[in-house]
């Protein structure tokens, strides 16, 4: 029994029941724990029922919630004598059949086997789906409730709703100080560097093109060569072959990426400049026609001035007449100045005109000083052979004696050169090889450098890999554990099978003997029998005429009523013995039951109940 | 991710600690942080330029680098600290404590991230009136319903923060707007079967595993 227990408690506080450490048997179940493991293993069988966890107070309440309880176990099928008793006044071997009908029913755990999808794509389809149907169950949020368009979760996780705050990607040239060769940088561009340059996020003109330029940064960087004298050496063989590829592509990344920005600065210094020609042009032109005008006013005061002297006398004759000769005058004035202006004009043409024949004759004078000047070479080496001619042959023999000697002198020198040359050559040979081994020799070992960084990052990745496998299968393993007291159980019912097996062949035996002695016995009786006829006969035949055999004859036949009596006096004692057994056996059961105890106490809930009963009578009473 | 040479080179001196002190690399990463996830206010670095400040400067910009390029490709934290430790030469110190950055920070990278990028305008409401045709100038008897819907949209601007609330407007017939009612509800149950492929197959899964 205590097996059966365990195994019964142990399913109890799987189902949630709090049962206590110390408790190992059903005898020490209180009618609460009672009441409680049986609505609680109700309630995972048939859900819904809505029975109390705990016994009310009024005892009426009590007795209800112990017939509903029953009545549910016999809907359930439970085919034993079942009521309100069986809980409320618990008898350990009732409880104990109406735990394992209880605990049979119990659903099994189905083998909830949850299959992962596998793969890349597997897995970007379930984070898909799992989104989207995060997104439908939340509730809808209104525009303003949503930090800048995004929607944050309890857990950390956000969702993009709506379009708000969205920047396009726009970058622009940032500039970052390289420390790494500053060697190689004048001390200028350290001292900018330093002290001038801004930092990254002071260089976009908007904080939102931070990102975006930071992007193209790296990505610029990336698909730049990279100089030798700096960079990272594994990059480096690749970057020679790809160089013109790589070239290529940044320059059109180049032009891709900060098109719009260069374009517009140099379309805005064009703007610029353009601006300044036009104001300059103006200015001059505005200088330029104001001048006229001041020296075509000066002009014409000139000649107002003399023309004014002669009509001065007849002013106040004329005085009607003089508006529209100053009217006349105007036009005049006007037509002249147009005149001057298209004057100018054809002056300014002239000008430039002049000022190209000007630089094409600088041009063709420096050409013709340049023929001059060979001329003038070709004159001296010419007179100087015209110098040397009347003693032609006494110079022609000093001028070969002198060539053979520079002949000479040369062909020594190649000698010395030979002579210098050939160590030297030897020694540059030498080095080469040096050199070329010390190269093959480097190469080796940054081949083998990154052989190695590449097998580090590799097995760092590995190691991650095995971590997170050892971290699942370490969970996976702590699911299992609760099957060990399956293991445990099964091998525990294999005892059991194993005990009662070796009772049943116990059994067999005792049951054997058993047949043996009965057999035995009747043997006995039989030869008993027989040979007490013979006896009989024999005594019986000398009895007619002997008096002593006829007194044996008797003693005989008391001797074997005798006997017959003890033997049923044996039998009736082993009757009453086994009648004994029997009635101690009923009594333990009955001792069991526990019913004194259950009376004493339906006996003090009877008296409860008489008095709630006569309390409401009371309360009745009063109210009516 | 890929790190180019001038990022790399600033990361390393971002991981010296003779060129970058202790205290200026939490003040750099709290600053970088905050750039990043929260781009109304610039905190003031110029006191930390005093010393080296073109080291400072390098380092500053490859943090922000690595931070963004690392958020970008999702990289996990421990592979980002494995990429630091052995490529750049951080301490444990200084990688623990931008690793314990990044991972707190990570989902707030991503975000001010997914701000980049343009999108068609985006229906945040809608209004509507209904209204019974009677008569026309050239029929006697109409009798007709028109809805006149109203929706309200936002849209990114181009530059410079917020967004712009546009209305615009249409009308349209009964026979019409049930069409659009059919559209947007083909929409929905085409969202929905998304949301619950990853159950459908499943289920596929178990049954061929029985």
């Amino acid at each position: 029994m205590e097996e059966v227990d365990g195994i019964i408690i142990h399913s109890l506080r799987q189902v949630g029941c709090d049962v206590e450490d110390d408790v190992d048997s059903l005898k020490q179940f209180s009618t609460e724990l009672v009441i409680e493991a049986a609505v609680r293993c109700l309630d995972v069988i048939q859900p819904g029922l809505g029975l109390p966890h705990s016994l009310p107070d009024s005892m009426s309440a009590r007795f209800r919630v112990g017939a509903s309880i029953a009545q549910a176990c016999k809907n359930l099928g439970y085919s034993g004598d079942i009521g309100y008793q069986t809980f409320l006044y618990s008898s350990e071997i009732d409880i104990r059949r109406v735990f394992v009908f209880l605990i049979e029913k119990l659903p099994k755990e189905s083998g909830k086997s949850i299959v992962e999808p596998t793969g890349r794509i597997g897995v970007l389809e379930k984070a898909v789906s799992e989104t989207v149907k995060k997104q439908l169950a939340s509730p809808w949020l209104p525009r303003y409730c949503r930090r800048r368009g995004i929607r944050w979760y309890d857990d950390g996780t956000w969702s993009r709703e709506g379009c708000g705050h969205n920047q396009p990607f726009i970058s622009c040239n940032i500039d970052v100080p390289k420390t790494a060769n500053s060697r190689g940088l004048s001390q200028a561009w350290r001292e900018y560097y330093v002290h001038h340059l801004p930092l990254v996020t002071e260089q976009v003109p908007h904080i939102h093109q931070l990102l975006p330029s930071l992007i193209t940064l790296n990505a610029k960087g990336l698909l730049t060569p990279v100089q030798p004298v700096h960079g990272a050496i594994s990059n480096w063989d690749t970057c020679k072959i790809n160089q013109q590829l790589t070239d290529c592509i940044a320059r059109s990344f180049d032009g891709c990426s900060s098109a719009p920005e260069k374009e517009s600065s140099v379309a805005a210094l064009h703007i610029q400049d353009n601006d300044k020609k036009r104001r300059k042009e103006t200015n001059s032109r505005f200088a330029l026609s104001e001048r006229l005008q001041f020296t075509k006013e000066s002009n014409k005061d000139k000649k107002l001035q003399e023309s004014d002297e002669q009509p001065f006398k007849s002013q106040v004759v004329m005085g009607a007449e003089k508006k529209r000769g100053k009217e006349e005058e105007m036009q005049i004035a006007k037509g002249e100045m147009e005149r001057l202006k298209e004057c100018l004009e054809a002056l300014q043409l002239d000008v430039k005109k002049l000022t190209t024949k000007l630089s094409q004759i600088t041009e063709e004078k420096s050409h013709e000083i340049r023929v001059l000047k060979n001329k003038e070479q070709q004159q001296i080496v010419k007179k100087q052979t015209y110098d040397l001619l009347p003693e032609a042959d006494t110079n022609l023999s000093a001028l070969q004696t002198s060539v053979e000697s520079s002949a000479q002198t040369l062909v020594l020198l190649a000698a010395q050169w030979e002579k210098h040359r050939a160590p030297l050559l030897a020694q540059y040979r030498d080095a080469r090889e040096r050199n070329s081994n010390k190269a093959s020799e480097s190469q080796k070992k940054v081949d083998a450098l990154r052989n190695l960084r590449e097998k580090s990052r590799e097995l760092g990745e590995e190691v991650r890999h095995k971590e997170q496998l050892h971290s699942q299968l370490v969970t996976e393993y702590e699911k299992v554990t609760k099957d060990i007291n399956r293991s445990a159980y099964t091998r525990r019912i294999m005892e059991i099978i194993g005990n009662i097996s070796k009772q049943k062949e116990e059994i067999d035996k005792v049951l054997k003997d058993t047949k043996d002695l009965q057999k035995e016995i009747n043997n006995l009786t039989g030869q008993l029998d027989r040979s007490f006829t013979v006896a009989d006969e024999l005594i019986f035949r000398d009895a007619k005429r002997d008096e002593t055999a006829r007194r044996a004859y008797k003693l005989l036949a008391t001797l074997h009523s005798d006997c017959s009596e003890l033997v049923q006096m044996v039998e009736e004692t082993g009757a009453t013995v086994r009648e004994i057994r029997d009635l101690e056996e009923q009594i333990e059961t009955e001792r069991a039951k526990n019913v004194g105890a259950n009376l004493d106490r339906i006996s003090a809930d009877l008296r409860q109940m008489k008095q709630e009963t006569a309390a409401l009578t009371a309360q009745l009473n009063a109210k009516s | 991710m890929d790190i180019s040479a001038h990022i790399a080179a600033g990361l390393k001196q971002l991981g010296n600690p003779g060129v970058v002190t202790e205290d200026c690399f939490s003040k750099l990463l709290e600053a970088g942080v905050s750039v990043i996830t929260d781009s109304q206010k610039l905190p003031n670095l110029t006191q930390l330029c005093n010393f080296k400040g073109d080291a400072i400067k390098e380092s500053y910009a490859a943090l922000l680098s690595v931070l963004i390029e690392a958020a970008r490709h999702d990289i996990y934290p421990d592979a980002l600290s494995i990429i630091l430790l052995q490529d750049y030469n951080f301490g444990a110190q200084r990688n623990d404590k931008l690793i314990g950055i990044y991972r707190q920070y990570k989902t707030r990278l991503q975000a001010a991230l997914s701000h980049i990028g343009t999108h068609p305008p985006h229906i945040i409401d809608a209004s509507w009136t209904l209204d019974y045709c009677i008569k026309a100038s050239n029929l006697e008897q109409v009798g007709d319903f028109l809805y006149l819907i109203q929706f309200h949209t936002e849209s990114c601007q181009g530059c410079g923060s917020g967004t712009s609330v546009s209305r615009f407007k249409f009308l349209c017939t009964q026979e019409e707007l049930q069409d659009l009612v059919w559209k947007l509800r083909d929409a929905v149950r085409h969202v929905e079967r998304i949301a619950n492929t990853c159950d459908l197959s499943q289920r596929c899964y178990t049954n061929l595993a029985k």
